[in-house]
């Protein structure tokens, strides 16, 4: 299936780009045929640009070769999740309710991709709205995995994940409001970053919970992150390059309690095995408890539900039935939440985010898995793990969205791969404030586990 | 998370009974097995042990 242990990266290819192996033009033309030979099945993207990702591939070469080099992603073929709005081309939501929109401005982190020399190949499928972990319910049908299209890529930014480890595009933005980068990178086997909380903008993103949601970078390797996150931040002065730091001696925290209660065998062994090569690293792992992380996702669900029924209060009494059910149910039901226990969340997130960051002044890092199963059906409502039937939901969510909450950094990165095959994700924490430390301790990760 | 959980909490119980009936006199059926998993996250809310305690320093 998956191209994204060969296929070259951002950080690679930039070279080529600049000693003559390799065009901008050459390089998109090839993104769009793996897009018109694969997306027929697996559904990654809802629009595809092709004339005008030619076009902007053109101008990138016909800019390097006069000299002008805007940085390493300049004549790079990316994508965008369908609910960011690229001027001139609809933004769906994957929702049959934003027919016939087409947006008018870019967003702002579009803008700075743009000026950094990206060249954008298409717009990819995603849950409608991004409320859901699974991308199978859009109107524009389910993304499939690479891997087995009967089984779910994760989501909600399914097409952003799929076409990065597939080879359609070399790296994507997608979004963040309890997993939705983290969970798809991690059951494609690629890297996904949320960053700190407020750290990158989100004007010209279709909301779905204002309090929690985060926009970043879904790429092939942790350097790949680092250069799409500092263009997303308007820093293109990257020429300082990227350096992972030393694990020697660094202290690693893994919080157990709760959130390994209920792992895959095949996830538990793939984490179990990443940590040994962090310890050969250098790393000291160590246990470390979040006191009220089993709290997380009922204080989660009483800030986001009531969040996004805000957002669609008016198109849920205006246009009910085009919303997927299973969308309209979650909206609908946060309507009915009272306002006595979101006042209650919020000091529970309060009591959380302290709880991460006292955690992480006793490590540099928390890692964790990042999801507690591989891939699902598309369609399941629950699935057999720990012994017991689970809702998919609630463990798709059961990792990450503790640190939507708290806003810390978060990265997953591939984790290993099952027995059976399936790619497990590895969740690496870092401290508020310090999303460029968390990527250099990512990339030791990264490096150790190869 | 299942709907066969018993809800402890009394208020929650009558939330959920109200819920659901309402979403019976609106004709949305499907609502209330999203509203049974609703009400265990709201008895769990209500039951942490961090209520009432003054909001820490995080910032």
């Amino acid at each position: 299936m998956s191209r994204s242990d060969t296929a070259p990266t951002i950080s690679e290819t930039a070279r080529q780009l600049r000693n003559g192996a390799a065009t901008s033009r050459s390089l998109t033309t090839a993104c769009l045929q793996r897009i018109t030979e694969l997306n027929p099945r697996l559904n990654a993207f809802i629009t595809v640009l092709a004339d005008r990702a030619l076009a902007d591939a053109s101008k990138a070469d016909a800019e390097l070769a006069s000299g002008t080099d805007r940085g390493p992603l300049q004549g790079i073929p990316l994508s965008l999740k369908d609910l960011i709005d690229l001027e001139g081309s609809p933004t769906t939501a994957a929702s049959r309710l934003r027919q016939g929109h087409v947006a008018r401005r870019d967003a702002p982190i579009v803008t700075r991709l743009k000026e950094a020399g990206a060249v954008f190949v298409g717009k990819c499928n995603l849950h409608e709205f991004a409320y859901g972990t699974t991308s199978e319910d859009s109107a524009y049908g389910p993304v499939r995995h690479p891997l087995d299209p009967s089984r779910s890529a994760g989501g909600s930014s399914g097409g952003s994940a799929v076409a990065i480890a597939t080879g359609m595009c070399f790296a994507s933005v997608g979004t963040d409001t309890g997993g939705s980068i983290r969970i798809p990178a991690a059951l494609c086997g690629i890297v996904g970053l949320k960053p700190g909380l407020g750290e990158l903008p989100l004007s010209g993103i279709v909301p779905l919970s204002g309090s929690l949601d985060h926009v970043g970078p879904m790429t092939r390797s942790v350097e790949d992150t680092w250069i799409v996150w500092n263009a997303m931040r308007g820093e293109t002065s990257v020429s300082r390059g990227f350096s992972p730091l030393s694990l020697d001696k660094v202290r690693i925290g893994v919080p157990r309690s709760y959130f390994f209660d209920v792992l895959e065998d095949g996830v538990r062994a793939c984490f179990e095995e990443r940590l040994k090569h962090l310890k050969a690293a250098g790393a000291d792992v160590q246990d470390v408890w979040i006191p009220h992380g089993k709290d997380a996702p009922a204080i989660y669900l009483h800030i986001q539900a009531p969040e996004a029924a805000s957002v669609h209060a008016r198109s849920l009494e205006q246009h009910p039935d085009a919303y997927s059910p299973n969308v309209r149910w979650r909206l609908e039901a946060g309507r009915y939440l009272l306002a006595e226990d979101h006042v209650r969340a919020q000091l529970g997130r309060r009591v959380l985010r302290h709880e991460v960051d006292e955690t992480l002044q006793t490590c540099r890092a928390l890692v964790l898995p990042t999801v507690p199963i591989t891939s699902p059906p598309i369609g399941a409502v629950e699935v057999t793990a720990g012994g017991r039937k689970q809702l998919v939901r609630g463990l798709m969510l059961k990792l990450t969205q503790l640190f939507n909450l708290t806003g810390h950094p978060v990265i997953s990165i591939p984790g290993g791969v099952t027995e059976s095959g399936w790619p497990c994700g590895f969740q690496v924490v870092g401290r508020r404030g310090e999303t460029e430390a968390l990527l250099r301790i990512a990339g030791a990760c990264e490096r150790a586990g190869r | 998370m299942t709907d066969t959980h018993v809800i402890s909490d009394e208020r929650v119980r009558a939330w959920l009974e109200s819920a659901e009936a309402d979403a019976d006199r609106r004709g949305l059926p499907d609502l209330k097995p999203v509203l049974r998993l609703f009400a265990q996250a709201t008895a769990t809310l209500r039951a942490a042990d961090w209520n009432g305690l003054t909001p820490p320093d995080d910032e």
